[in-house]
């Protein structure tokens, strides 16, 4: 069981005078059961790439198998039905895709496809706004009387509600408060550490990444430059630059310091170790 | 008249539930760059669109620039005061860049003649000379929100609010618009008002609105508003890095100025652990 993309290209509108080709010779193995961050600079190919987890989109060239499923170019997806079962895919501002008079109807929406009961469907969405955090007095409002961060909640909950065993979110933190984010972010982990579901991020929230993700995959111009470990990828700030990402704060600072002569440990991240380092420094002097 | 803006009493109400601004009052300096924040929901766009005159008062006054904003003045007003509003699709009229600009110079009578250089200098300003045929859809969202500012700025407003403007825009289109708005508050004197999330740009800020459940929940320097972090995080606010990183430093004893920026803090610690 995995995720594998292999020698993958995407082209948009081929053989037209639009044809752009938004991945290529894409290859890449990610685990399963971790949180992995997806990031790069503004059309660079991860909404594409991670269109392609549900069969949303299609290979032009290459292949990619999701568990059981492989998608290949230039041949018709079986059993995709079964696919949109086990990845669940967030849109980018999800909360502009909700239309049903009530949360529980715009949850139940996707199980009642799947070919369950009406009242099955129902307790299914009535989990699943639970678990994304919402109060159960608002469960009988319309959608259009909560809040943005709250109505992205109820886009989850309608994704989680198919109990999918992958969940892939583009942008989930765009435009929210802070602190709605930084809860957004507390959902996913826990999804991750407490039911086991896979998370996929994309994301430009640096961050979030140094706090939440496990894995790191970069994107430049459709091709993935880098895939490794959080840590390992903060050792090194040359690929933030080169996917015009802006670092986390606290590695902003010690490259501030390095300029000065004084560096820090790439393992530094938090900012009681800067701290304790800062005060070990100077008495070494 | 030193004040740009005076808010005295205002109250608004959506709907009949609750009062969504709830008797605010405060005033900004002339030339002055203030933060409003606010969790999401906690009235901060409505301010916005009332200082505007987008959306009517229930009661109390506004004052722009010294004139009591109403129904009658509202031409006055708006030559005073300009938006930039957070999504870069819903702010365009013409057709290219450079109808885009001509549009508020167009309503404001202002002579053909003149109007080509005002465009063009005010293009140059944001850094969007090249693109003044292009398309305004082709566009980034950054080079969008560039458009929208250099079309307030050709009405020679001196009060712009920029609400949430870097919110939908990745982070090279977000550093780009605030080194932006920075250069226009220092070069052109202008009173900037930004509603924002961003804490680190709070941090840049001359003074801080915090609003809450449609009050005004605090006010005064980031120094001031930081400090008092039981009430910023019992709004659903953040601190900024550098500061809980300035009162860490400090707690350990390392000596470090008040500052809220992040080079000079980065070289007064360099200085503490090189010079004995």
């Amino acid at each position: 069981m995995s995720i594998h993309f292999e020698k993958l290209d995407h082209i948009y509108s081929p053989n037209t005078v639009f044809e752009f080709k938004a991945l290529e010779d894409v290859s890449l193995d990610i685990d399963l059961g971790k949180i992995t961050a997806i990031i790069g600079a503004t059309g660079s190919g991860k909404t594409t790439l991670v269109q392609h987890l549900n069969g949303l989109l299609l290979p032009s060239k290459g292949f990619l198998t999701v568990n059981d499923f492989t998608i290949k170019a230039d041949e018709k997806p079986k059993k995709i039905k079964d696919l949109r079962k086990q990845v669940g895919l967030v849109f980018q501002f999800a909360e502009y895709q909700l239309f049903e008079e009530t949360l529980i109807k715009d949850v139940a929406f996707g199980p009642k496809n799947f070919g369950v009961s009406e009242q099955e469907a129902e307790e299914i969405a009535i989990r699943a706004l639970v678990t994304v955090g919402l109060d159960p007095k608002d469960f009988n409002k319309s959608p259009l009387e909560l809040s943005g961060g709250q109505k992205r909640r109820v886009a989850i909950a309608g994704i989680l509600a198919m109990a999918p065993s992958i969940l892939v979110l583009d942008e989930p933190t765009a435009g929210l408060d802070p602190q709605g984010a930084k809860s957004m972010m507390e959902l996913f982990t826990m999804l991750n550490k407490e039911k086991g579901i896979t998370v996929l991020i994309v994301t430009h929230n640096m961050e979030h990444v140094l706090e939440y993700c496990d894995e790191v995959v970069v994107l430049e111009s459709g091709k993935v430059i880098m895939h490794t470990d959080k840590k390992e990828f903060f050792k090194n700030d040359q690929y933030m630059e080169k996917a015009s990402i802006d670092p986390p704060v606290i590695i902003a600072f010690k490259k501030m310091c390095q300029k000065q002569g004084v560096s820090f440990d790439s393992d530094v991240l938090t900012i009681d170790k800067l701290v304790s380092e800062v005060v070990k420094k100077r008495g070494k002097r | 008249m030193n004040k740009a803006i005076e808010v005295k009493n205002l109250k608004y109400r959506y709907n009949d539930d609750s009062l969504t601004i709830d008797d605010i009052s405060f005033s900004i300096e002339k030339g002055s760059y203030t933060t409003i924040i606010g969790h999401n929901g906690s009235g901060k766009s409505t301010i916005a669109k009332l200082l505007l005159g987008l959306l009517e008062k229930q009661s109390g006054s506004i004052f722009i620039d010294g004139i009591e904003l109403n129904y009658e003045n509202l031409n006055q007003i708006r030559n005073k005061i300009g938006i930039v509003f957070q999504n870069p699709d819903n702010q365009f009229i013409g057709s290219t860049v450079r109808d885009d600009i001509a549009f508020g110079l167009e309503n404001h009578c202002v002579d053909r003649e003149k109007m080509d250089s005002i465009i063009e200098s005010f293009a140059r300003k944001v850094n969007m000379t090249e693109f003044l045929e292009s398309e305004p859809t082709k566009l980034s969202g950054g080079q969008k929100q560039r458009v929208a500012i250099a079309s307030v700025l050709a009405m020679d407003l001196k009060i712009i609010v920029f609400d949430e403007a870097t919110s939908m825009l990745d982070p090279t289109g977000k550093r780009e618009i605030n080194r932006l708005i920075k250069e226009l508050h220092q070069e052109n004197e202008i009173t900037v008002i930004s509603i924002t999330h961003d804490i680190e740009e709070v941090a840049q800020s001359d003074n801080v609105l915090v609003i809450d459940n449609g009050r005004l929940a605090m006010s005064g320097s980031p120094e001031k508003v930081f400090s008092n972090e039981k009430v910023m995080v019992k709004m659903k606010l953040d601190i900024p890095f550098v500061y809980k990183l300035r009162n860490s430093l400090k707690a350990e004893g390392v000596k470090v100025s008040n500052t809220l920026d992040l080079e000079r803090l980065a070289s007064e610690v360099c200085q503490y652990i090189l010079k004995n």
